[in-house]
């Protein structure tokens, strides 16, 4: 057993308000607590956007209502997440808004982003950016590469995350602020990141569970992630490894492991985007984008540990204390004094991965029949218990 | 009624025709040899002889479509077996109800075979994962189309001794071409060399073709990247112009036509450069004049109305081996 600081994910998507049959704040954070988790950030592309304090008041009385854990909200960087306008940072701020986030959408404008970095120079909180150029994204629904050539679906190609990451790396090295990348997917941004941090422009980022242990070939349902056995034959269609940005590579998932080692990716977050069960059953075209990933975030990561690629200390680093650190509050420790948030987990108890065994409403992961190792057992938040293994 | 959950596939292989991918040689060889057969039959216009057992096959076709459905319907009419035909014009499709919905419910209306074609790559494998019929991928999106592919090179078969050391070149608008890529999965596993062929715009990078070579490639197959098509037509045995597919880019507007003619389209002069005994083939619809002159389609160096005609000889082999296996299983759904 092993008994850690109760898990922050600094990305998230509850889908409420608006999209309850996708997931509310009751589902999510139940999920959360199950994985380990007792803090989230919630991103804003609900319905409404949270992108005034009035929409961000419905999100509020929602988690004091119905969060079993804590909830951070994320508003919109842009009003609507449109692109257009942006939002009133200062009054956001004062309502207990931690960071702003156009996520889903890139802020293309790159004026717009400038001033953003700017307001994030002047009152402290991070800018996070869903880094992939649209014009390369619009009908995009995989890594754009030998699988998606033979799939006959168009590519997402990893340089349309470089060409964004650069431009915000630029942005943020002329104007300070604190810029985030979310989801960093491919080993060109991970440089990027990485020659940035070196020069000392304030940069972060985040990498997902799915894109550290997952390539794209979880489209055809292989989940190996060495090189490719003869054996393989891209011939069927998995839309619950359809995510954005897309899972990619394996010279990008050894990339993204090196970055975490080296420190150029800061912290793990989930990304988790739950879908419904119409959003995914279609073709993989028309299937909606997302996995769900509180509840495999840990033994997923836990499977990295497992080869040697991490140690058991990073992932819980990363987990906590890092991702504390970015939100700049006093969490994700144990020290004497602290909010009693923690995680206890076995990380050599097997479970399997099926729609019953989760509390989220989306089942859309990849790893849905499969067996992993590495289940919480109990999870205190603010000194309550919020969930313990039956 | 129980709405299925897509699975990955459980059903014995070779159950669905999908593509080219997932299919033996020994497979395509059978397929082959019962063509022939019925090809014989349908040259001495003879009715062809009917086996126990009439189908009742649901033709789904999500896009327009000429000679894959009326071929279809031919080669169904000759074995005697019944076609319905989906109009998705009047379908509830159009009043917002869902792929899955519809495949549900086209599922319980107890169809022998399903017929599918759709704009979506990936739509038949994921109608196998609904339906408990048989699914025969008449073309989904840019990904396959196995009774094409299987159709071209029956067709080769037919006109050439031997697939071992073949040059194949696949011109045009590649990167959108189902046809194509069904064609590279089947004569990889036949000892084919294909050459592709045009404006880097409509290819794939070299890269993308390294998942195509597995367990199941023919060790003197192997697939190249030309942009000259001087180049590509040297030594080649087939010429398979593609038409460019307007519907599914932008990548070539009006004033590249003129720039794609002069580099890419097959003349006297092309046709020249590649070996004596070079055949046109052309899976249809012909833009004729932009890929292809009418000229040259219309020659005796063209197999374009072989491969027509091999189409319903083909799609009939492929009802007859259904229909045995389903005998077999017990499976018939009346």
């Amino acid at each position: 057993m092993i008994l850690s600081p109760g898990f922050i994910d600094l990305h998230c998507h509850l889908r409420d308000p608006g999209f309850e049959h996708k997931e509310t704040v009751q589902s999510g954070s139940a999920a959360a607590a199950a994985g380990g988790f007792t803090t989230v950030c919630a991103m804003p592309n609900t319905s409404p956007v949270i992108d005034n304090t009035g929409s961000l008041k419905i999100l509020q009385q929602a988690i004091s209502e119905d969060a079993l854990i804590r909830v951070l909200p994320i508003a919109a960087i842009t009003k609507g997440q449109q692109g257009q306008a942006l939002v009133d940072f200062q009054g956001l701020l004062k309502q207990g808004v931690v960071a702003f986030s156009d996520d889903g959408n890139t802020l293309e404008d790159d004026h717009l982003m400038s001033q953003a970095l700017l307001y994030s120079k002047e009152f402290s909180f991070p800018i996070i950016s869903h880094a992939e150029s649209t014009k390369f994204t619009t009908n995009g629904q995989m890594n754009a590469g030998p699988l998606s050539f033979a799939l006959g679906l168009e590519g997402r190609p990893s340089f349309a995350e470089e060409i964004v990451v650069a431009r915000d790396i630029s942005l943020a090295s002329h104007i300070g602020g604190h810029l985030h990348i979310a989801h960093v997917s491919s080993l060109g941004a991970v440089e990027l990141i990485r020659t940035a941090k070196n020069k000392g422009v304030h940069v972060t980022s985040e990498v997902t569970p799915h894109h550290v242990t997952l390539t794209e070939r979880a489209v055809c349902h292989d989940l190996t992630t060495g090189s490719i056995s003869k054996d393989f034959i891209p011939n069927i269609y998995n839309a619950n490894a359809k995510v954005a940005p897309p899972l990619r590579s394996p010279k990008d998932v050894a990339a993204l492991i090196d970055a975490v080692e080296d420190e150029t990716i800061d912290v793990f977050a989930t990304d988790h985007a739950p879908h419904s069960y119409e959003d995914k059953n279609t073709t993989f075209q028309s299937a909606a984008f997302g996995i769900s990933a509180l509840e495999t975030a840990l033994s997923s990561l836990l499977l990295l540990v497992s080869q040697n690629k991490i140690s058991l200390k990073t992932v819980i680093k990363k987990l906590t204390q890092d991702p504390a650190k970015i939100l700049n509050v006093p969490l994700g420790t144990l020290s004497t004094g602290s909010i009693a948030d923690i995680a206890v987990f076995n990380p050599d108890q097997s479970w399997r991965v099926s729609p019953e065994s989760l509390y989220s409403k989306g089942k859309n992961t990849p790893w849905l029949g499969k067996t992993m190792l590495g289940k919480v057992v109990l999870t205190i938040a603010n000194g309550e218990i919020v969930y313990q293994k039956k | 009624m129980n709405n299925k959950t897509p699975q990955p596939k459980k059903q014995p292989a070779n159950t669905h025709l999908l593509d080219l991918s997932e299919l033996s040689t020994q497979y395509i060889e059978n397929i082959f040899e019962s063509t022939e057969l019925m090809l014989a039959q349908m040259r001495k216009s003879k009715p062809s002889k009917k086996e126990s057992g009439s189908l009742s096959i649901l033709l789904a076709f999500f896009e327009p479509s000429t000679r894959t459905k009326i071929s279809f319907q031919q080669a169904a009419t000759r074995l005697g077996h019944q076609t319905v035909d989906f109009n998705i014009q009047g379908s509830s499709l159009s009043k917002g109800e869902s792929f899955l919905s519809t495949l549900n419910t086209l599922n319980s209306m107890m169809f022998d075979i399903l017929v599918l074609r759709h704009p979506h790559s990936g739509a038949a494998d994921f109608a196998s994962q609904v339906l408990n019929c048989p699914v025969i991928n008449a073309g989904d999106g840019t990904h396959a189309h196995p009774l094409q592919a299987l159709t071209d090179i029956f067709t080769i078969r037919q006109t050439l001794d031997s697939f071992l050391g073949l040059n194949v070149v696949i011109i045009g608008d590649i990167i959108h071409s189902r046809v194509a890529r069904s064609n590279i999965w089947g004569l990889t596993k036949l000892g084919s060399t294909i050459t592709l062929c045009g404006p880097l715009v409509l290819l794939p990078e070299k890269n993308d073709l390294s998942v195509f070579y597995n367990k199941n490639t023919h060790p003197r197959s192997s697939i190249r990247i030309e942009t000259s098509l001087k180049k590509a037509v040297k030594n080649a045995d087939i010429l398979m112009p593609l038409r460019i597919q307007k519907e599914r880019t932008n990548n070539i507007e009006e004033n590249d036509l003129s720039v794609y003619k002069k580099n890419y389209r097959i003349t006297e002069k092309v046709l020249s450069l590649a070996q004596k005994n070079a055949y046109i083939m052309h899976p249809g619809p012909i833009n004729e004049g932009v890929e292809l002159l009418g000229e040259i389609a219309y020659s005796n160096k063209s197999l374009i109305f072989d491969q027509v005609q091999n189409g319903v000889a083909l799609k009939m082999a492929i009802l007859e081996m259904l229909r045995s296996q389903l005998k077999e299983r017990g499976k018939f759904n009346k």
